[in-house]
């Protein structure tokens, strides 16, 4: 599936095209996560909300 | 968006590489306002509890003591003006007046040219003494 169809569906609220979307940039929030050397859970999951919020203000 | 500049991507990676900046932007942010709350959180709870058990400890002199600076000032005015400045003027007011630390150091550490700092300075405390109305410090 094309990245601007999933980020569509994604904003339609697809709960599987967000899915997607999260393990895609998965690598990026765990390496923006860690403090020191050390995944800072608390901030991961801020960061995945983070991901959430900007699926649905990114205007195509 | 300007769809000229990236003739040789298709439609659908420039959208993902807009997306991909616009994610990094703020992720960036959060992860900054995160380590910000930390370091506050972490100023405030610098409690030693570890003479707890010594008759002499006064609990509510060693609470006082374990909070930030400027919340330990006594004249109300002084401290209502200090409570208004940013983190980077309260560190250089404090560490001019009560580390006496030279402006010379000071500028090497915050990355700011010296005559910066004399300015920065001294604006502090124009504004405190604005604050305070004319009271001298």
């Amino acid at each position: 599936m094309k990245f601007e169809e999933l980020l569509i569906c994604a904003k339609l609220g697809d709960d599987n095209a967000r899915q997607q979307i999260l393990e895609m940039y998965r690598p990026m929030l765990l390496k923006a996560s860690l403090i020191n050397g050390i995944l800072d859970e608390d901030l991961y999951q801020e960061e995945c909300l983070t991901l959430m919020k900007c699926i649905e203000q990114f205007v195509i | 968006m300007v769809w000229k500049k990236y003739e040789d991507q298709t439609r659908d990676e420039v959208i993902q590489n807009y997306f991909t900046a616009y994610l990094a932007t703020a992720v960036g942010r959060k992860r900054a306002a995160y380590i910000d709350k930390l370091n506050y959180l972490r100023n405030f709870v610098s409690f030693d509890f570890s003479n707890m058990e010594d008759e002499s400890f006064d609990l509510e002199e060693a609470a006082f003591n374990s909070l930030p600076i400027h919340l330990r000032l006594e004249n109300e005015r002084l401290f209502l003006a200090v409570t208004e400045l940013s983190e980077r003027e309260k560190y250089i007011f404090f560490q001019r007046v009560l580390g006496e630390m030279s402006l010379n150091d000071m500028a090497a550490e915050l990355g700011m040219s010296y005559q910066a700092v004399v300015v920065a300075y001294h604006r502090i405390i124009q504004k405190l003494r604005k604050r305070m109305q004319g009271e001298s410090i």
